[in-house]
């Protein structure tokens, strides 16, 4: 049938040569279903054993943080002489002649 | 779930036998009988389908794969090799989209048999195409479309499959089937002129 479709007729010329692929018999290579199953045999992680294991590393490096901010002292807080207790000191001011 | 499998009026008795051996005992055997019995079917769908860089061999192995991973989700309603062939043509959807080249294709990409062949194609020339440049133009022009398009267009205008037969082996409706292979024949014609115009 005559087309005015390029596509088509490339697609009419590329058959010829893709046909004898797809009819080709399909024998399975050697040792085929041997490989398949050894790999179902190996466990694939799913998702949740992803998380778990990430969750499992990650516990040494939470308790190191812990301790390593334990033993720090604290940067941030200025050491301030202790203020003079507010009600000792109206004391002193009442009592004082 | 096997056991309303191993009933399916869609399943073969000793395919049918071989799922519940698998299932149930781990039957090594077994799944070698349904390697076996399906493997034409899978290559039927994974040959020919492919850029020629990607090994035929693993993806089939890929297809088995997930076929024994999922066959506690398979219900016997469809026949066991439709239900195979849906699931190779998942792993070419899916080997297709990991390569994800999709080059916008130029005059200067083909070959010279692949520009004969282009010219011979718009002059409406075809005799004097040579079949292997149309096949290798063919293939450059297929790497241009969406991995679903690209199968679509496949079966239908190079295997020769009726759209009832692509619904059947991809589980896609007819109607999506039809608009995907318009939309990509469109994009092939449009690429083809511009390739002819270029030169």
């Amino acid at each position: 049938m005559k087309t005015n479709d390029p596509w088509r007729r490339l697609a009419g010329m590329a058959r010829a040569r893709y046909e004898p692929d797809l009819k080709a018999p399909a024998e399975m290579p050697f040792g085929f279903a041997a490989r398949v199953l050894s790999r179902l045999r190996k466990p694939r992680s799913s998702g949740a054993e992803l998380w778990a294991r990430l969750a499992l590393r990650a516990v040494p490096l939470g308790a190191a943080a812990l301790v390593l901010f334990w033993l720090m002292p604290p940067a941030g807080r200025a050491v301030h002489p202790p203020m003079p207790d507010e009600v000792e000191q109206l004391m002193q001011e009442v009592m004082a002649p | 779930m096997h056991g309303e499998a191993a009933k399916a009026p869609g399943l073969a008795a000793d395919a049918s036998a071989d799922i519940t051996a698998w299932q149930r005992h781990g039957d090594q055997d077994a799944a070698r009988r349904l390697i076996e019995a399906l493997y034409p079917c899978v290559m039927s769908i994974i040959r020919g389908r492919l850029p020629r860089r990607l090994a035929e061999e693993d993806l089939a192995q890929e297809v088995f794969v997930r076929f024994f991973e999922k066959l506690d989700q398979y219900d016997g309603r469809a026949p066991l090799s439709h239900w195979v062939s849906r699931l190779a043509v998942n792993v070419c959807i899916d080997a297709l989209r990991a390569e994800a080249r999709r080059p916008e294709l130029r005059w200067a990409d083909l070959s010279e048999a692949e520009a004969e062949a282009l010219r011979a194609t718009v002059a409406d020339s075809a005799a004097e195409a040579p079949d292997v440049a149309a096949s290798d133009l063919t293939a450059k022009l297929l790497d241009t479309l969406d991995a679903k398009d690209r199968l679509v267009v496949q079966m239908l205008d190079l295997d020769g499959r009726s759209v009832r037969d692509v619904r059947e082996l991809t589980g896609w409706a007819e109607t999506a089937i039809r608009i995907r292979a318009f939309r990509a024949r469109r994009k092939l014609r449009k690429t083809l002129l511009e390739l002819e115009k270029e030169r």
